[in-house]
């Protein structure tokens, strides 16, 4: 009879388990509980956060999470954690607070407002830079995302010479996948908006002017020829909307350090391309520098760029060289540090929530603290040493 | 097994007799009668212990050293006199060295290297036996009577490194060959105090660089050694002669030193950079919109030149400058990318 039993229960698919627990912990009573408890809090529009809710977490709506997140933002791993915690939490951190607070007080006639984030590797610069995001949409601004830089580096998928400068590569399917990714975030935003100016892409082909905005864009997904083109002409038409008070631009680019080194990208007899002669590196270095108004430009440095061996530094200077600070700036510098002992409780609170932590003993305190110390303060080393907890 | 037989001497004594019938393993016997001891002592019995107790040693007599195979250093006393025993610079002799000293491969991990009688190794290796502290105490005595004394007003450092800011360093040699002249005593260093000296900004910064590794940057001083001339004097004229051309030529300033690049600053300076006017103009433009002012971009900048209309001693200009040429100077680290943060927010009136 046992042994039936037994059988019985080792059947069961191992997701059950879980699903099941998280079912029970959505029931009225549980959700009560929930808003209780420290570590969370049931505020999801992060413009009302504030430095007193540092150190918990906050839910984005998943809405949110598949329009602006879901695409080409989040890595698989991370989309695998938000299927497995069956919801997109984020840590609300200092440094995103801090930048947030900067950002309600700014002055937006002035011209672009630079933020540089850095830190070392996993210490959360992306999710600081998600939670940010999250506030600007919430803000109705328009997002230009570039969600790793150094994929124009790395990924060889398509190179061709620039019509208009010779010395200039393109890259148009790098393009394409930008002007996709930028349509399906801002559709709802720019869809009253038309062209200032006409373009002229080849002899036959060009774009009026006042044809809708997301009508050139539409062209450069489906004519990849030109793709790199109109990355150039979306960037100038978002200047001079924001120049005229109708849209407010955030610009995100994650590893900025990658502008300043050389590509892997081939074209016939030119086998080594300096991050320099791209096209769309370029065209954002341009819109950087340009003093536009209405526009915040939120970079980071990761040394994930980096070749294997050196990726010891995490400071801009080390990462971006001389001429990527004296590009930049002037710049805000925010660090994104590793986790504190606040952050560590309640991180740990949430995967013990979320049963990411099961084992009985690593609940207890000695428990925590063994974890705290192998994990080094750092998150995603939290995160590996709890998986076989 | 061991029988045991049981033999009544008298009343009340009983003894017990062990006798060996077998080839039985000695440990089991042993086992076997100290069981039997315990079990009778505790009823008055008196074992008569037939196999005597091996742990039981017997007296040896030892036979006395030998004292004409004894060495020289196992007849030493503590107190006896080191530097009669070992007065100058020798190889090592095992026989007059009275310490537990090894020396050697060691053949297998739990064996010790070899000791000291007749090991070579010993020998091979220089010994600083001829310089303990009491070799040194002898010496200085003797010399004692050929030195003056040393004047107290020169004891404090300070007054010393004033009035005497050139200090020359020679050695001599005294050794018992053939000749008295020894090729190291050429030999002249010369170390130079360089604050009693005058330099301003650019001169230090030349110093430095014609220096190079002859000067301690932080404690201004100058080390100048020479051997290439085969005579004391030549040598010590070279390192002041070499003195003076360092210095003359670092009062001086060529033409091309203007034309330095960014890349040759010994200091960040931040007037000479594009840095400065992005900077202005920034300001400028900041200046602009707060006065309500409304222009359009591109007229705003060919109109008026904005290192005109914005003056660069201003507050926030200043703490500027100071933050970023911090940050170039000393590399990046927490505090100095923390300053810039703050006089970018100054800048940006936040």
């Amino acid at each position: 009879m046992a042994s039936v039993i037994y059988r019985i229960v080792s059947k069961q698919p191992s997701g059950y388990c879980i699903n099941s627990s998280l079912l029970r912990s959505s029931s009225s009573l549980k959700c009560w509980q929930r808003c209780v408890t420290t570590f969370r809090t049931e505020i999801s529009d992060p413009s009302e956060h504030s430095f007193d809710h540092e150190g918990q977490f906050y839910t984005i709506p998943k809405k949110d999470v598949q329009k602006i997140f879901m695409l080409n933002w989040m890595s698989p791993h991370e989309k695998n954690m938000n299927k497995m915690f069956q919801e997109f939490s984020i840590l609300i951190r200092r440094p995103a607070l801090e930048v947030m607070d900067i950002l309600k007080r700014l002055n937006y006639n002035y011209p672009l407002t630079r933020f540089l984030l850095y830190g070392e590797m996993n210490a959360g610069k992306k999710f600081t830079m998600t939670h940010i995001m999250h506030y600007c949409r919430s803000q109705n601004w328009v997002l230009l995302t570039v969600p790793w830089a150094n994929e124009w580096n790395c990924k060889r998928l398509d190179v061709s010479f620039n019509h208009h400068k010779e010395s200039l590569f393109d890259l148009p399917v790098h393009s394409k996948i930008l002007l996709e990714d930028f349509l399906l975030k801002n559709m709802s935003l720019i869809k009253e908006f038309t062209t200032s100016t006409t373009y002229e892409f080849s002899e036959h082909e060009a774009s009026e002017q006042g044809i809708p905005l997301t009508d050139l864009i539409s062209f450069g997904i489906t004519r990849m020829k030109f793709a790199n083109d109109v990355v150039g002409a979306l960037l100038k038409e978002l200047q001079i909307l924001a120049n005229n008070d109708k849209i407010k631009l955030l610009v995100t680019i994650r590893g900025i350090n990658s502008f300043w080194r050389k590509t892997g990208q081939k074209k016939e007899k030119v086998q080594e391309i300096h991050a320099q002669q791209l096209t769309l590196v370029n065209q954002f270095m341009e819109l950087l520098q340009s003093d536009t108004k209405n526009a915040v430009a939120m970079c980071s440095t990761e040394s994930w760029v980096n070749d294997v061996t050196d990726r010891k530094s995490y400071l801009p200077t080390e990462l971006m060289g001389k001429e990527g600070v004296d590009f930049l700036e002037p710049f805000l510098p925010i660090e994104v540090p590793k986790y504190g002992n606040a952050e560590l409780q309640s991180v740990m609170d949430y995967y013990i929530d979320r049963r990411w932590i099961q084992a009985p003993e690593a609940k207890t305190l000695d428990g925590r603290a063994q974890i705290k110390f192998l994990s080094g303060h750092n998150p995603y080393q939290l995160y590996r040493v709890c998986v076989p907890l | 097994m061991a029988s045991r037989r049981l033999v009544q001497l008298s009343n009340e004594h009983w003894i017990v007799l062990n006798i060996k019938r077998s080839t039985v393993h000695h440990l089991q016997r042993c086992c076997v009668h100290s069981r039997i001891k315990e079990d009778l002592e505790d009823e008055n019995f008196k074992v008569l212990n037939i196999l005597r107790d091996k742990d039981v040693k017997r007296f040896k007599w030892e036979k006395p050293p030998d004292v004409r195979t004894l060495s020289r250093a196992d007849c030493m006393k503590t107190d006896m006199n080191w530097t009669s025993v070992w007065p100058t610079k020798a190889p090592f002799r095992w026989g007059s060295v009275p310490l537990p000293i090894r020396q050697g491969y060691r053949k297998k991990e739990y064996k010790l290297s070899a000791g000291k009688y007749g090991n070579a190794e010993l020998v091979k290796i220089p010994n600083f036996l001829h310089l303990t502290p009491p070799h040194i105490k002898t010496h200085c005595q003797a010399i004692k009577k050929f030195c003056t004394e040393f004047p107290s007003e020169l004891k404090n450092r300070e007054i010393r490194k004033a009035n005497f800011p050139l200090e020359v360093i020679t050695s001599d040699y005294v050794t018992c060959g053939t000749s008295i002249r020894d090729p190291r005593s050429r030999e002249v260093t010369v170390n130079v105090d360089l604050s009693v000296l005058k330099f301003d900004e650019h001169s230090v910064t030349k110093i430095k660089k014609l220096a190079g590794d002859k000067m301690d940057e932080k404690a201004m001083t100058l080390q100048l050694k020479s051997d290439r001339c085969p005579v004391r004097k030549q040598n010590f004229d070279f390192n002041v002669y070499t003195l003076t051309a360092l210095y003359y030529e670092s009062q001086e300033k060529e033409d091309w030193e203007d034309e330095m690049e960014e890349s040759d600053w010994v200091k960040y300076q931040w007037d000479k950079t594009q840095s400065k006017k992005k900077i202005l103009k920034l300001k400028h433009r900041i200046q602009q919109i707060n006065s309500g002012e409304k222009t359009d971009l591109a007229s705003s900048v060919s109109k008026s030149d904005p290192s005109v209309s914005v003056v660069d001693t201003e507050d926030d200009i200043q703490s500027y400058k100071s933050a970023f040429s911090n940050l170039k100077d000393e590399g990046d680290s927490r505090e100095t990318l923390n300053a810039y943060k703050q006089s970018v927010l100054k800048l940006l009136k936040l």
